[in-house]
C-alpha cells in the first residue's frame, strides 16, 4: 500500500510539474503585464514590485481593446447564428425532408470541409471587393459563416441521422409540417450538439486571423485577434507591458469560456478534428 | 382528363418539392456558393493564368505557374518547412500526449483538470501563440536566453527568431505546444475504451509497467496514433497564423511556409495566379490527406 502511495504520489508530482511547464509561457505574458517596462527589461520572470493594474485599463483604452472586444462580439454572434440555423435547416432538408438529390447536395457542402482556407480566400477577396463588402462587418461575417457551414452541416447531420425516423413520422401524421416538425421535436433534442457547434463557432470567429486580415482595413473595425496583431507591429512593438496586457486581455474570455464548458470544447474539437 | 390532373398534380409535389429545397438548403446554399464554392473554382481557374490584382482581364498561361513553383527555390525552402512541421507535430506531442495520457489515467483525482489544463493552449488564439512565445524567443528580455547564461551555456543564446537556422524550430515548437495536449486527450480517450483484461493478465505474468506500456497499450491505440498522423499532416500543410505572428516567413524566407509563401505573392508581390497555384497544390496535399482519413474512418465503421 505504501508503495501505491508514493507511486501515486511521483505521478502526481509529475504531472504538476507538467502543467506547470503549460501554464509557464501564459503566466509569464500574465506578470508582465503587470509590471513596468523597466521591471521587464531587468527581470522578465520575476514578480512585479508593484502591480499596475492601470495598464490593463491602458490597454482598453489607448490600444483600444474596448472597442476590438465590440467588433468581435459583433461579428462572432451573427456568425453563430447564421451557421447554428443555417445547418439545422439543412441537415433536416438532408435527413428528414424526403428530398431526392441530398447525396449529391451533401457531397457539394463537404467539399468545403476537406478545403483549407488558402484554396479560396484570393478570390473570395476579389469577390468580397464586388459586393461592396470588403471592409465591412457584414463581409466578415459573411465569409466566417460560409467557412463554418459545412463542418455545421456535417455536425449536426451526424447527430440527426442518429434519430429515430419514426420520431417524425409520428409528428408528420399528427399533421405537423416540417418546419413544426424541427423546432419541436428536432431541436429540444439537439440542444447539446448545438451547444457544441455554438462553442466551436464563437471560437472559430474569436480566433480567427486570416480572414479579419484581408477583409478589415479600417482599424476602428478591428477584432481583438487582428488589433493584436497590430498592436505587436505598430508604435507599440517594444512596449512589452502593453502588449502583454493585450494578449492577457485577449486569451482569458476564451479561457474563461473554455474551463466553463470544458466538455462542450473537448468533445467538440476532437469531433472538429476532421476539419 | 386523368393524365392532365396526374399531372398537374405532379407539378403541385415538384412545386412542394422546390419550396422545400428553398426552405431548407436555401440558406445555406446562398451563403456557401458564393463564399466558398464559387472562389473554390476561381481559385483552380486562376492557378492557370496570369493576374496582378488590379488589370481587368487574366492572361492564361496553362501550366506556366505549376512550373514556375519547380523552379522556385523559395517554394521548395517552404516545402521542406511543411515538411519539418508535419515530423516535429508527429513525433513530438504524439510522445509528450501518450506518456501524459497514460499517466493521467492512473491516477485517481484531478483528471478532468491534468487534461483540461494541457488542452487548454488548443484553444488559444495563435496570434496570442505567437506572440507570448515571441517574449519567450526575444533576444532582449526573453527568458530562454536568460535561462541559457544563468546555466552556463550563455553562448548559445541568440535571437532565435531571427536566425535563418532556429526560426522555423522555434516556431514548430512554439506550434507543438498548442497540439500536444489535444493528443493527450486523444490518447485518454482511446485508453477509456481500451481492453482491461488483457491488462490484468499481463500485471499477472509479471510484465513490468514498460513491457506493458510498449507491447499492450501503444498497439491498442493504434487508431488514435493515426489519426494523430493525419492531423500533423492537415495542420502542418495548412499552417499560417503562428508563422506569420512570428516572422512573417523571415529572416529572408527562412521560415517560410507554402501558406505565407502563398499569401505573401497573392496580397504583396502581386502575383495572383502564381499564388493561386501555391494554393492548388496546398489544397490537394490537404484533400488528399483528409480524404484518406474519411475513408480510413468509413472503413473503420
Amino acid at each position: 500500500m505504501a508503495a501505491r502511495n508514493r507511486h501515486a504520489l511521483i505521478l502526481h508530482g509529475v504531472l504538476i510539474a507538467g502543467a506547470l511547464l503549460t501554464l509557464f509561457p501564459l503566466g509569464l505574458i500574465a506578470l508582465m503585464a503587470f509590471k513596468s517596462n523597466a521591471e521587464i527589461f531587468a527581470n522578465p520572470v520575476g514578480l512585479p514590485s508593484v502591480w499596475r493594474f492601470g495598464q490593463i485599463a491602458e490597454a482598453w483604452t489607448t490600444g483600444r481593446f474596448g472597442q476590438y472586444y465590440v467588433n468581435s462580439l459583433a461579428v462572432a454572434v451573427p456568425v453563430i447564428a447564421l451557421v447554428v440555423i443555417c445547418s439545422s435547416l439543412a441537415a433536416y432538408g438532408l435527413v428528414f425532408a424526403g428530398l431526392p438529390g441530398t447525396a449529391a447536395i451533401l457531397g457539394a457542402f463537404m467539399i468545403g470541409l476537406i478545403v483549407p482556407l488558402q484554396a479560396v480566400i484570393v478570390p473570395l477577396f476579389h469577390n468580397l471587393n464586388q459586393f461592396n463588402l470588403l471592409n465591412s462587418r457584414l463581409g466578415l461575417i459573411l465569409a466566417q459563416a460560409a467557412i463554418g457551414l459545412p463542418f455545421g452541416i456535417f455536425m449536426m447531420r451526424s447527430f440527426f441521422l442518429g434519430i429515430p425516423k419514426e420520431l417524425v413520422e409520428a409528428a408528420r401524421i399528427d399533421g405537423a409540417g416540417d418546419l413544426t416538425i424541427l423546432r419541436r421535436v428536432i431541436l429540444p433534442i439537439a440542444a447539446a450538439p448545438l451547444l457544441t457547434l455554438a462553442t466551436l463557432q464563437f471560437m472559430f470567429s474569436w480566433n480567427d486571423f486570416l480572414l479579419p486580415l484581408i477583409i478589415i482595413q479600417d482599424p476602428a473595425l478591428r477584432t481583438v485577434t487582428l488589433g493584436l496583431f497590430y498592436l505587436q507591429g505598430g508604435t507599440y512593438t517594444l512596449n512589452y507591458a502593453l502588449i502583454s496586457a493585450g494578449v492577457l486581455i485577449t486569451a482569458v474570455p476564451i479561457m474563461v469560456v473554455f474551463f466553463a464548458l470544458q466538455r462542450q470544447f473537448i468533445a467538440g474539437v476532437t469531433a472538429g478534428a476532421i476539419k | 382528363m386523368a393524365v392532365r390532373k396526374r399531372k398537374a398534380g405532379g407539378h403541385r409535389v415538384s412545386l412542394a418539392l422546390a419550396g422545400k429545397y428553398l426552405l431548407f438548403l436555401g440558406p445555406a446554399a446562398l451563403l456557401y456558393v458564393p463564399f466558398v464554392l464559387r472562389p473554390l473554382v476561381e481559385t483552380f481557374l486562376l492557378s492557370l493564368h496570369q493576374w496582378n490584382g488590379v488589370a481587368p482581364d487574366w492572361t492564361f498561361v496553362g501550366l506556366d505557374n505549376f512550373s514556375r513553383a519547380l523552379a522556385d527555390p523559395i517554394f521548395w525552402k517552404a516545402l521542406v518547412n511543411n515538411i519539418l512541421w508535419v515530423i516535429a507535430s508527429f513525433a513530438l506531442p504524439m510522445m509528450f500526449g501518450l506518456i501524459l495520457a497514460v499517466m493521467i489515467s492512473n491516477v485517481r483525482a484531478g483528471q478532468r483538470l491534468y487534461s483540461g489544463i494541457f488542452f487548454m493552449p488548443v484553444v488559444l488564439n495563435l496570434i496570442v501563440v505567437g506572440l507570448v512565445w515571441g517574449l519567450i524567443y526575444n533576444p532582449l528580455i526573453g527568458p530562454l536566453n536568460r535561462f541559457l547564461k544563468f546555466v552556463g551555456l550563455g553562448a548559445f543564446a541568440k535571437g532565435w527568431l531571427g536566425d535563418a537556422m532556429t526560426a522555423t524550430p522555434a516556431i514548430i515548437f512554439a506550434g507543438n505546444w498548442t497540439f500536444f495536449g489535444f493528443c493527450t486527450v486523444i490518447f485518454l480517450q482511446g485508453l477509456r475504451t481500451m481492453n482491461h483484461e488483457q491488462l490484468e493478465a499481463a500485471t499477472l505474468d509479471g510484465a513490468n509497467a514498460f513491457r506493458k506500456f510498449v507491447h499492450i497499450i501503444v498497439p491498442s491505440l493504434s487508431d488514435q496514433v493515426r489519426l494523430i498522423a493525419v492531423l500533423s499532416v492537415i495542420g502542418s500543410f495548412k499552417v499560417f497564423d503562428i508563422v506569420y505572428v512570428m516572422t512573417k516567413g523571415g529572416p529572408n524566407h527562412a521560415s517560410e511556409v507554402i501558406a505565407t509563401y502563398m499569401y505573401w505573392q497573392s496580397f504583396m508581390n502581386g502575383s495572383l495566379g502564381y499564388g493561386a497555384a501555391l494554393a492548388v497544390l496546398l489544397t490537394l496535399v490537404v484533400a488528399v490527406t483528409s480524404s484518406a482519413m474519411m475513408a480510413m474512418k468509413a472503413r473503420a465503421r
